[in-house]
């Protein structure tokens, strides 16, 4: 099984070097055949590297030590679940998933693209393919996770501690399928380019389909990398502005900014070379994450495919970089946008306005991450950059963003008079108003929490007062008030589909808030029976439970706690040491309400089962994790295809014939 | 076993890479032409519907003023008479086409407002 799937993995590299040449080729030259011929072998790479993963998935599943990569990410301690995590646990498992995850949504993409855009499809599979190329060649000649080891173990090494937790099973792979997915968007736009009949507006609307898909695979994976960053690393946070967080959060800002601006020139053929430009710094901010998670300079808790093939990384960065310039260069007549900015107080100005701020977002973040690089090469010492920096320099800038997306969907395309925008805004800022004097009542007088929460209530604001003016008008005409919203809803998909993203991002943001400006904590050496507490919480240190596991030394907490004189409940945290790898991992024990966490950890344990644990408040967190299927939801809701009626076929000039819908 | 085993995993992609090599009616794959000034007519012709959608349904639900609702409108029916232009079509074909945009304002006012206010809105 493990050499069919080596056959495979070779096979697969020369069906898409085949590829490449064959698309490029036949794109150019104008050979259809050649182009078709391209095509049907690219669909051919992902059943290949199916037999690929499957051998692997099997190496896992009988213990076959033999295979270098199997020993290295596994042991006969480990539960087969887990044999989903260890399969994309290392580097060279990983550069399989990759490949596996860009070949498939690569050739579902050209299924979706190749008769709308035919000239412009051979150029796009061209540049796919080479991606894929690049991972299946950096696992053939460098890091093949179906190596066979001169001499098998007893046992391997086990899979590390760290990924023994639930969210692993939808993190990594979210987190890399999003990285790895920027690149069918950039595919179809750098073939639009060099199809020398595009690079107007013709791939506009399946650039921001796949645009939003990656969008959402990015976003579901920094929801899901915070949410174990939360429940597993024991401190209480969820966000440490740490190099591999940052790598993740910089290709989704540019991919925020780009499927808002995609807009503008799908509905005014404007922002053309804006949009190329954007997802050119999507791409290539998406390849610096893959960089830093794969041997990049600067360290990270969340590097788990460490290697040190950061280098080529890096040069496949750089090289996809200079020729996407060059492209761009080439094709720049081509990029003119059709009309220009009408009015400064509009849609569109709303929109560059929210992208020139998301791209401030995105560098300052570049810049922190890659300065003890600068620092070290300069001055010879690592100077880091802490959250101080981030929150002070980004913090404003993200509140902005907040409030645009409150002030934005209400303003009409093209221009705005002060009449319309006063009438569009009088609600939502009566909302947020509303939201300052019910916070002023309930204590909280923090001014840039006060506007921080006024922004999210302006944005919610906005989209209600619409959803409910719409509703009660269809109301009126006599539909029941859940009919009168769904069919609001499914009439303009694309719009309401927005607005429910939105609203998941006010959900995430209102997490943020409360966490950053509210959150309190302790740090409080217990005894059992010991009783502490921490605002309204009183808690009782029951006790510890220690076993010993094949592979680790687990030690179990257990508290008692109140709130109020109410009994909220036993809680338990866990902390496991796992010698082979050094690691000790922590379980929060977390009570968590929409209104806020209760969370203890233990951080260090003495004899008789005294111990340090850290005890926070982390007001709101649950609604960042309820945003996620919101975000999920809206997207699929502005996805998901209208119901369209029977075309009308008009004569057009020449005897030629076009529907229209 | 294994010598089968590798000819059967590349005697698939090599049927499928010949496969258009052997086939007739490839050649007609590029007869559309995505950027043809007709598409990007049609592109225009449908932003252009897109922009009087939106605007009546903002206006429709109070976001916009009347004096920009007019504004907003008249600018896309020039955009959707410039593409009428282009396009070069007979007067009926125009008149149809003018139909079909005044049908799908009424359309986006009915589905807001309900049929009754709807053919009140000018």
């Amino acid at each position: 099984m493990v050499d069919a799937g080596q056959i495979a993995l070779v096979v697969a590299l020369v069906v898409t070097t085949y590829a490449v040449v064959a698309s490029f080729v036949g794109a150019w030259q104008r050979i259809p055949e050649l182009t078709a011929s391209a095509r049907y072998g690219f669909y051919s790479v992902p059943p290949l590297l199916l037999v690929s993963t499957s051998a692997l998935v099997y190496a896992f599943v009988t213990r076959d030590f033999s295979v270098r990569y199997v020993a290295e990410n596994s042991n006969f301690a480990m539960p087969h679940i887990y044999t989903w995590v260890a399969f994309y646990a290392g580097n060279a498992g990983s550069l399989l998933y990759l490949a596996l995850v860009l070949a498939s949504v690569s050739a579902v993409s050209v299924l979706t693209i190749r008769k709308r855009l035919p000239h412009t499809t051979p150029y796009a599979l061209g540049v796919m393919a080479l991606i894929v190329g690049f991972f299946l060649a950096i696992m053939l000649f460098l890091a093949n996770p179906l190596e066979r080891l001169a001499v098998v173990p007893a046992d391997g090494q086990g899979i590390n501690p760290l990924l023994i937790h639930f969210g692993m099973f939808i993190h990594p792979p979210m987190q890399m399928a999003g990285l790895a997915l920027v690149a069918v968007p950039f595919s179809i736009a750098m073939g639009a380019l060099a199809a020398r009949r595009g690079g107007r507006d013709e791939w506009v609307d399946l650039g921001r389909l796949w645009g939003m898909v990656s969008w959402l695979v990015l976003t579901i994976g920094l929801l899901l990398g915070s949410w174990w960053a939360y429940t597993i690393l024991g401190w209480g946070g969820y966000w440490a502005w740490d190099p591999v967080e940052n790598s993740a959060l910089m290709p989704w800002l540019a991919m925020t900014a780009f499927v808002h601006s995609i807009m503008v020139q799908k509905r005014r053929g404007m922002f053309r070379m804006w949009n190329m430009a954007l997802i050119i710094v999507g791409f290539t901010l998406a390849q610096m994450g893959m960089f830093i998670n794969r041997g990049g300079p600067v360290p990270s808790v969340h590097s788990f495919a460490q290697s040190t093939m950061g280098w080529l990384f890096l040069a496949f960065m750089v090289g996809t970089l200079l020729l996407s310039i060059a492209v761009f260069l080439w094709r720049y007549d081509s990029l003119k946008s059709r009309e220009r900015l009408e009015a400064v107080v509009s849609r569109e100005s709303a929109f560059l306005g929210q992208n020139i701020l998301f791209l401030a977002v995105a560098f300052v973040t570049l810049w922190g991450t890659i300065f003890p690089v600068f620092s070290e090469a300069a001055e010879g010492t690592v100077i880091t950059v802490g959250r101080p920096f981030f929150d002070r320099v980004n913090g404003p800038l993200l509140l902005v963003i907040v409030m645009l997306m409150g002030v934005g969907p209400l303003l009409p395309w093209r221009r705005s008079t002060s009449r319309s925008l006063i009438r569009a805004l009088r609600a939502p800022l009566a909302a947020a108003l509303l939201t300052m004097v019910a916070l002023l009542i309930v204590g909280v007088h923090q001014p840039v929490a006060l506007v921080a929460f006024m922004s999210v209530a302006l944005a919610v604001g906005g989209i209600l007062i619409e959803w409910l003016r719409g509703v009660r008008s269809r109301h009126r005409r006599g539909e029941a008030y859940p009919a009168a919203f769904l069919n609001l809803l499914t009439g303009n998909r694309p719009r309401y589909g927005g607005y429910i993203v939105h609203l998941g991002i006010a959900m995430l943001a209102v997490g943020i808030i409360g966490s950053s400006f509210f959150s309190v904590q302790r740090d409080v050496s217990m005894k059992p029976g010991d009783v502490a507490s921490l605002g309204d919480y009183t808690f009782v240190y029951v006790g510890a439970t220690h076993t010993t596991q094949p592979d680790s030394a687990q030690s179990v907490v257990a508290f008692d706690v109140y709130k109020g004189d109410n009994f909220s409940g036993r809680m338990e945290a866990n902390r496991a040491f796992y010698p082979v790898f050094r690691i000790a991992s922590t379980k929060g024990a977390i009570r968590s309400t929409p209104i806020e966490d209760f969370y203890i950890v233990p951080s260090e344990f003495g004899s008789d089962d005294e111990a340090v644990f850290r005890v926070l408040i982390n007001p709101m967190v649950w609604w960042m994790w309820a945003s996620g299927p919101v975000l999920a939801l809206g997207i699929v809701v502005g996805l998901w295809p209208a119901r369209q009626p029977a075309p009308a076929v008009v004569r057009m000039p020449g005897g030629a014939q076009a529907a229209r819908a | 076993m294994l010598v089968f085993i590798a000819v059967a995993l590349a005697l698939i992609p090599a049927i499928v890479i010949a496969y258009p090599f052997l086939r007739r009616g490839v050649s007609r794959e590029w007869l559309d032409d995505e950027s043809s000034p007709m598409a990007t007519l049609q592109r225009r012709w449908n932003a252009a519907l897109d922009g009087i959608r939106s605007a009546e349904l903002e206006y429709a639900i109070g976001s916009l003023d009347e004096d920009d609702y007019r504004w907003l409108r008249r600018q896309y029916m020039r955009e959707a008479a410039v593409v009428m232009r282009a396009m070069d079509l007979e007067q009926e074909e125009q008149e149809e086409l003018l139909t079909q945009i005044e049908s799908e304002g009424a359309r986006v006012r009915a589905r807001v407002l309900g049929n009754e206010r709807a053919v009140e809105q000018p």
